[in-house]
């Protein structure tokens, strides 16, 4: 019997971008904040991320099934090591255009106990829920680079865990707010101006503080 | 740090927030005030038109987020004026709106001598 199995061999597709030959079992992924990260080229640097959709698709569909499996394998590793560190990015991050609301934003929930992080930019936020994930993100509804119900969404593609708030003055119809909670999975939802005690309250029921001292244990 | 001293540490901060919110509504004021002669040139504008609207739209979100509900009150009032659209009352939304500027100016200015 033989005790040195061969391994598999590496299978090789042309690149999306510039056609070249692309190891799918060594070539790194991109760091675009995309939900399906694509191999990075060797020959030309490039991920793919840009490339019409159409080509994107058909180089999936001719992948070979190995290469399905070892994306899928590492987004689950990711997805789990991300699970395992909720509430490690901190407690809240505010995501608004606007600096100035997200100063007085970031002060109160200072003040109310949170560990919070601002950001301008929805990207980041992406980003942050990979690696460190928060336990609550606010975010503004109406943004220049995404909607806030979007980025709701991409959130709870990301980690259902995280609760989310979107803020808004503009959208505030019954339509809006059921489609919010609805079909965005948005978990409360505040007007602006922003009432600091209505938000104390919609946290005390989404993201207590007195999980705040479990959540640090556990990832201790 | 005592109760007492950490909620004196609050007001100041909120205090230096609310200064510095009140300083950045005078460049405020002055875009606004650009955009509304822009929008008087060329009243059926409407990229013009929109970012008033935007402006006055952020502005009604966080007066009142600062504690100062007289700016958003105006602030929306200066929402639905920019709605007035049309050459026909392209005269009077003008006028309108840089009375509602003013207001503006003058509650900032007021809410400074306050703070």
């Amino acid at each position: 019997m033989n005790q040195n199995p061969v391994p598999a061999p590496d299978f090789i597709v042309g690149c999306p971008s510039c056609g070249a030959s692309l190891n799918t079992s060594t070539a790194p992924w991109c760091h675009c904040v995309t939900k399906r990260p694509n191999l990075v080229c060797a020959s030309c640097g490039e991920c793919g991320c840009k490339v019409p959709e159409s080509v994107m698709l058909k180089f999936w569909y001719d992948a070979p099934a190995s290469l399905h499996a070892r994306r899928t394998a590492e987004q689950k590793a990711r997805k789990a090591a991300a699970a395992a560190r909720i509430g490690a990015g901190g407690d809240v991050i505010v995501v608004d255009d606007d600096e100035e609301i997200r100063l007085i934003t970031s002060f109160m929930l200072d003040q109310m106990g949170y560990r919070v992080t601002a950001v301008a930019n929805p990207a980041d936020v992406l980003a942050a829920i990979t690696e460190n994930p928060p336990r609550v993100v606010i975010t503004d509804a109406l943004m220049p680079k995404m909607d806030g119900r979007e980025l709701c969404r991409q959130i709870k593609d990301l980690d259902p865990r995280v609760r989310v708030v979107i803020m808004t003055s503009l959208y505030t119809s019954p339509r809006y707010k059921h489609e919010a909670y609805k079909q965005f999975h948005a978990d409360g939802y505040l007007a602006k101006p922003i009432d600091f005690t209505e938000l104390q309250q919609l946290l005390e029921r989404i993201c207590p503080l007195s999980m705040h001292a479990a959540v640090t244990a556990v990832n201790a | 740090m005592t109760p007492v001293a950490m909620d004196e540490q609050k007001q100041a901060a909120m205090a230096f927030l609310r200064a510095k919110f009140l300083g950045a509504l005078v460049m405020r004021v002055k875009d606004m005030r650009s955009v509304i002669d822009a929008l008087a040139v060329a009243p059926e504008n409407g990229n013009t038109e929109q970012a008033l609207t935007r402006l006055f739209h952020s502005l009604a979100g966080i007066g009142g987020t600062y504690g100062f509900h007289e700016i958003t009150f105006l602030a929306k009032a200066g929402e639905d004026a920019c709605a007035l659209g049309g050459r026909r009352n392209a005269a009077a939304r003008t006028a309108l709106l840089h009375a509602i500027v003013n207001a503006i100016e003058v509650a900032g200015v007021s809410a400074s001598e306050r703070q």
